[in-house]
């Protein structure tokens, strides 16, 4: 036996338990659905692209086109950066200290947090990460699988359900259940309420809540064997609902769909009008998307006439052959006012490769680029940014630079304190899914 | 599930598996079935099964994320998936020290990594340990990593000049350093030629006798 043999001897460990396996697989599932973060490395420094959000000259041919699956994962924002980040970041104005609490003002007051495994939400304090109470799944349920907030701070909608079966992947669709959660003044949780709305067995891509709490748009994969993704919108007082599906028709394959981000900020403040994303594969294995408004007043049916679309070019969205290095990778968020869309974007040079982030504002009416919010650079593709919350007018947004969330003003940026950003994060990664 | 129309049985290569999941990101399950077992047991060698749990976690998440920038022309992605965790790893290289020191320490008490192991080269790598696992701590990052991808992960030389992006001769002449180094603290015995007191016996971090003159890191 040589000394390699010997430090193999030394150093072995058993195989992982069976639920340390099962929790790591049910990581990679909601990495699969968009919500989970990743960190990676990104140290490079200086960097500034001040023609970021004009388009590319010539196409970037990369071999990476992705399913509208893959797309609703970047779309959802999530994914995280850097340890070393901090030197990364281009700060539009410096980062916030002095002024913070003048921060913390302009963005809701407490968060409820989601486990990415079986367990209890979490309900804190935004500015102080101070834990106001926690809420178990109700029976027979044993996980939150979803949450969305509504614009007064205080309402939650809660989706339940149950970890994947064996043998299942996370396509499969499985048993969900709504139930609202109310604050109080203080923050402190109330029971959990029943919707009206009865179990399902789907598979969610996205909630989103009106601002005025009283309306909920679910966004559905389609059914097996089916080929239109689907929003439903309920109102949480009957339980009423609606649907849309998008029509497949020249679809090769999927068809995904995500509704907003977590949080109102996808509907406008009119709590009728509603964003989303649909993009579709084809057989070329591009995947172009549109950004469309539904007016969820109109009647059920398809997603396809009852919607108009936002002129954003289709370079800048959906996954495609030539937009590769440069396109939307988070659903943006639309600004209660309706006029303004707040979208990640990620842009990445020719050879040699420089990965770069932006949050920039665009019209909802021109569908062109408005102005560059935030951006920094990167070296490497996985890094990001993602816009989790944003107020009537744009002014001020909960976003995460890499590993770090905080709250964004077009000139400083905020850091959560480390005690709220542990609640939901850890090594980098998102134990739980926030919503503000 | 998602409606394909397309084939559904696992391809025979984790790049066709790859490939695929680019547009059937649950074809990534695949991956994850393969191989997280392995990676996370190189991962609790090095930093301990607690921290491990996680981070074999967040190998599959990275490369799930990374999963379209996969090289198609490499079959088989061990290395590739060693690599990223042998970079997370790296972010723990405090608690990687810890560990070998708390080994050093579990075996100069006399304490069995299993009451089972009661082979022979189990026997010798506990009589070695104490020593040994002080040698693993005091390698540099770069050679440790060579070493503990060869003798951990189970990697020949080229697979690991693929898994840190480093070239071939480079790899060859950190292992060859840290072997050089094990031996030399193990009192340049091969730690199976016998169970003397210079093997059992050796306090943590001691001498082991012979040359102490090292190469430079």
């Amino acid at each position: 036996m040589d000394e390699l043999r010997t430090v193999q001897q030394l150093l072995a460990e058993p195989p992982p338990e069976p639920e340390v396996v099962e929790a790591a697989r049910l990581s990679l599932e909601r990495a699969a659905l968009g919500r989970t973060p990743l960190r990676t490395r990104a140290a490079a420094t200086g960097w500034r692209a001040p023609g970021l959000v004009r388009r590319a000259t010539g196409p970037r041919r990369w071999p990476g086109w992705l399913a509208p699956v893959a797309a609703a994962a970047a779309m959802a924002g999530v994914i995280v950066a850097s340890l070393a980040l901090s030197g990364a970041l281009l700060r539009p104005g410096g980062t916030g200290g002095a002024n913070s609490a003048g921060a913390f003002a302009k963005v809701p007051r407490y968060f409820v947090a989601v486990p990415t495994l079986p367990g209890r939400a979490v309900v804190a304090a935004t500015a102080t990460g101070a834990v106001l109470g926690t809420v178990a799944p109700p029976r027979p349920y044993t996980m939150f699988v979803w949450v969305a907030a509504a614009g007064d701070a205080r309402t939650f909608v809660l989706a339940a359900g149950v970890p994947p079966a064996a043998g299942t992947n996370v396509l499969t669709p499985r048993p969900v259940k709504f139930y609202r959660l109310v604050l109080d003044r203080s923050g402190h949780p109330g029971r959990l309420v029943p919707l009206p709305m009865p179990p399902e067995k789907v598979t969610i891509t996205d909630l989103a809540l009106s601002p005025d709490g009283g309306k909920l748009a679910v966004s559905l994969l389609p059914a097996h064997g089916q080929s239109g993704a689907k929003i439903q919108v309920f109102s949480l007082a009957t339980g009423a609902g609606r649907e849309w599906a998008w029509p497949g028709h020249g679809m090769i394959g999927q068809i995904s769909l995500g509704v907003g981000g977590t949080g109102s900020s996808s509907w406008e403040a009119d709590n009728r009008t509603l964003l989303f994303e649909v993009t579709s594969r084809t057989r070329t294995g591009n995947a172009p998307g549109q950004l469309r408004l539904l007016d969820t007043a109109m009647p059920g049916g398809s997603l396809l006439a009852s919607s108009t679309r936002i002129p954003i070019p289709a370079t800048d969205v959906g996954w495609q052959h030539h937009n590769t290095g440069h396109r939307i990778i988070g659903i943006p968020l639309i600004t209660g006012d309706g006029t303004k869309l707040i979208a990640p974007f990620f842009h990445a040079s020719a050879p040699p490769k420089v990965f770069g982030f932006t949050i920039t504002e665009f019209s909802v009416r021109t569908g062109k680029p408005v102005q560059v919010l935030y951006q920094r650079r990167t070296d490497t593709e996985t890094a990001s940014t993602g816009v989790w919350w944003v107020n009537t007018t744009g002014t001020a947004m909960i976003v995460d630079r890499g590993p770090v969330f905080g709250i964004q003003t077009p000139a400083t940026f905020t850091p959560l304190p480390r005690s709220a950003q542990r609640l939901f994060a850890r090594h980098g990664l998102l134990s739980r899914v926030p919503a503000w | 599930m998602i409606v394909t129309g397309e084939p559904t049985s696992p391809p025979a290569t984790d790049a066709a598996v790859i490939e695929q999941s680019w547009a059937e990101p649950e074809r990534f399950e695949a991956i994850f079935r393969r191989y997280f077992g392995r990676i996370h047991q190189y991962l609790a060698a090095r930093v301990g099964g607690r921290i491990a749990d996680d981070l074999a976690a967040e190998v599959f998440t990275a490369a799930f994320a990374q999963r379209q920038r996969y090289d198609l022309s490499r079959e088989c992605a061990r290395p590739w998936l060693y690599g990223i965790a042998t970079n997370l790893a790296g972010t723990y290289r405090r608690q990687e020290q810890r560990r070998y020191r708390a080994l050093a320490r579990a075996h100069a008490q006399g304490v069995a990594p299993s009451d089972e192991d009661l082979v022979e080269e189990r026997v010798a790598a506990a009589a070695a340990g104490p020593a040994l696992a002080v040698a693993l701590a005091k390698l540099s990052s770069g050679d440790r990593d060579v070493l503990l991808l060869v003798a951990v992960a189970g990697l020949d030389n080229q697979e690991v000049a693929q898994s840190l992006g480093i070239p071939y001769g480079t790899v060859c002449s950190r292992l060859s350093r840290a072997r050089t180094r094990l031996r030399e603290s193990l009192g340049g015995t091969n730690p199976a030629d016998g169970y003397g007191p210079a093997n059992i016996l050796r306090p943590a971090g001691g001498p082991a006798g012979g040359p102490k003159e090292q190469p430079n890191g």
